[in-house]
């Protein structure tokens, strides 16, 4: 065999032998990123009866706003604290996508997890929809299953800017944020790290949420776990709800 | 010696003159001899000409009437000299002070944005603006200004004698509800998040706009609300200077049992609906024919070429019959 025909048998070995799939798909050259799988049964469902309840006013989680269409192979988690998997609850602003997953990372201590796959079955609905129509709410749980009390939460990683993108759903209320330096949401009684008045959320349908708060960031060197407290007003009287979260370094942020 | 009465000039002059009506003799001479083409191709071309002379009439925005019963409408202040609310012991609360019970007269400032929103028990009335006075309360000839955020809220009026029974004026471009979306999981003790537009009708009335029908109001079709949706004008609200374009809403919010009773009017060709199920915003818009078919001026036009047609077709089929006697 001469030099040009073993060059030719080893490119066509090397393409048989290839992972098949789009590359991004595969594992990330990144050092700092990891693919994490779904486990388990994949949850997920569009325009029909819901499969996850709602139920909850933080609907999205993420730094940096998105621009551009949805890019459903592109969905990145900031991980900065050890954790076997993550859960991750997504919809559409319009409320006809909803979909929640556990997620494992392949490689372990990475501080980026790539969702994969983030959609199974509405990879052409979701491509239609822009990213700030579209939320993640990612988080540890507590447990063993998906349940989110207890949960600290973890951002996606949405785009530019230095700023934690809140998506809530308030049903129509006057909604504010704040940031709080303590993991402990009951401890969260200081001065607010950081606090803002929510905007209406986009011209979609205001169906999974309907408010979007974009909280500036302190810029420390180390990731840092916070808590968020979301408070709406109606006239009538206040609703606070408190949530846990960890937040990647300055470094690891996009 | 005879003088050339039409000298060539080149191109243009009598010579290009010359040239097109010889043309246009030849494309009629076209016609005659061949009608099977040209009798379809002229008739579009007609037909063209009309729908374009409709077209580029002055188009006035439709007159729009819009009922609906909601538990919650927000509106942007345009005409603050109607804005104006009376409380009768209304609790007013502003950010970071303590609640105080007011009876005065409650004055959004132009570009406010105020939301009435209602419940079984109480009403709130709240103004808000992104930065300075979102309007004054008027206490006993003291006026107190505002910050950027206040809410008064005051019971349901029990008697149609008190000052608090006048209904919520709206002054400006509105969004009526809220969409029924999806639902917090309750905690103990926790009331409902009101909001629901509970449904309604729209009814759209033209603009005659020709001269001899002086801006005459016609009907031309209406529409209901589906519950559960939030009506807005073609822009956001929220977006202060997108706002600004947006046509006035003139009306009133009666307080009823089950949520604000509006009546509300607005000169406008374009309403979105946001309602559950779908993505996009649902938008009426009036178009061209709905003028055409509705317009008094329009329609009588349209009948007068419609019935000069068929007669004129009439007329050349029997023709050649009363010649042929």
């Amino acid at each position: 065999m001469d030099a040009s025909a073993a060059l030719r048998l080893a490119v066509i070995g090397a393409m048989l032998t290839a992972p098949s799939g789009p590359p991004a798909l595969a594992q990330s050259p990144d050092p700092a990123v990891t693919v994490a799988h779904s486990v388990g049964d994949f949850r997920e469902s569009y325009d029909t009866a819901a499969k996850v309840a709602a139920g909850s006013p933080l609907v999205g989680l993420q730094l940096g706003t998105g621009t551009g269409r949805l890019g459903v192979d592109e969905l990145q988690i900031a991980v900065p604290l050890a954790a076997p998997s993550i859960c991750v609850s997504s919809a559409t602003q319009d409320g006809r996508y909803a979909a929640i997953n556990r997620y494992e990372a392949e490689a372990a201590g990475r501080p980026v997890w790539r969702l994969e796959p983030v959609t199974r079955a509405y990879q052409r609905e979701l491509s239609g929809y822009g990213m700030e129509t579209f939320a993640v709410r990612a988080y540890v749980p507590a447990g063993d299953g998906c349940a989110a009390r207890g949960a600290v939460h973890v951002p996606l990683l949405a785009g530019e800017g230095d700023h934690l993108l809140v998506l809530a759903n308030s049903r129509s209320r006057r909604g504010t944020a704040a940031l709080f330096a303590t993991l402990s949401p009951a401890a969260a009684t200081g001065e607010a790290v950081a606090s803002v008045r929510c905007e209406p959320a986009g011209e979609s349908a205001r169906i999974a949420f309907d408010l979007r708060c974009e909280l500036p960031l302190p810029e420390p060197a180390q990731s840092q776990e916070l808590s968020l407290r979301l408070t709406f007003d109606d006239g009538f009287g206040l609703d606070s709800y408190d949530y846990r979260l960890a937040l990647p370094a300055r470094a690891d942020r996009p | 010696m005879p003088t050339d009465p039409e000298p060539s000039t080149g191109p243009t002059g009598g010579g290009l003159r010359r040239r097109l009506s010889a043309r246009a003799a030849r494309a009629a001479r076209w016609a005659v001899t061949h009608p099977g083409p040209s009798v379809p191709l002229l008739a579009l071309v007609l037909t063209a000409g009309f729908l374009l002379v409709v077209t580029l009439l002055p188009r006035k925005p439709a007159f729009v009437f819009v009922e609906a019963q909601t538990e919650t409408l927000l509106y942007r202040v345009a005409r603050p000299e109607v804005a104006g609310l009376p409380l009768v012991d209304a609790t007013v609360r502003t950010d970071g002070e303590t609640a105080t019970v007011a009876t005065g007269l409650l004055q959004p400032a132009e570009g406010a944005l105020v939301r009435y929103r209602w419940s079984p028990a109480a009403i709130a009335v709240e103004l808000s603006v992104r930065q300075g006075s979102a309007g004054t309360l008027v206490v006993d000839e003291e006026e107190r200004p505002l910050p950027a955020w206040a809410v008064a809220v005051f019971p349901h009026p029990t008697s149609a004698d008190s000052p608090a029974a006048r209904p919520l004026p709206i002054a400006g471009p509105a969004e009526i509800g809220a969409e029924f979306g999806a639902p917090l999981a309750p905690r103990p003790g926790q009331r409902r998040v009101t909001g629901l537009m509970r449904g309604g009708e729209v009814q759209v009335f033209g603009r005659a706009v020709l001269w001899f029908n002086d801006d005459a109001l016609y009907p031309v079709t209406d529409f209901p609300l589906p519950a559960g949706g939030r009506l807005t004008g073609d822009r956001p609200l929220a977006d202060e200077a997108g706002s600004e374009r947006l046509a006035n809403w003139y009306g009133l919010a009666r307080i009823g049992d089950e949520g604000f009773q509006v009546n509300a009017t607005t000169e406008t060709d374009s309403l979105r609906l946001h309602r559950p199920g779908v993505r996009e915003a649902e938008t009426f818009g009036i178009g061209l024919l709905t003028r055409l078919f509705n317009d008094p001026g329009l329609a009588a036009i349209t009948i007068f070429v419609v019935v000069f047609t068929v007669a004129m077709q009439m007329l050349a089929d029997w023709l050649p019959l009363w010649r042929g006697k």
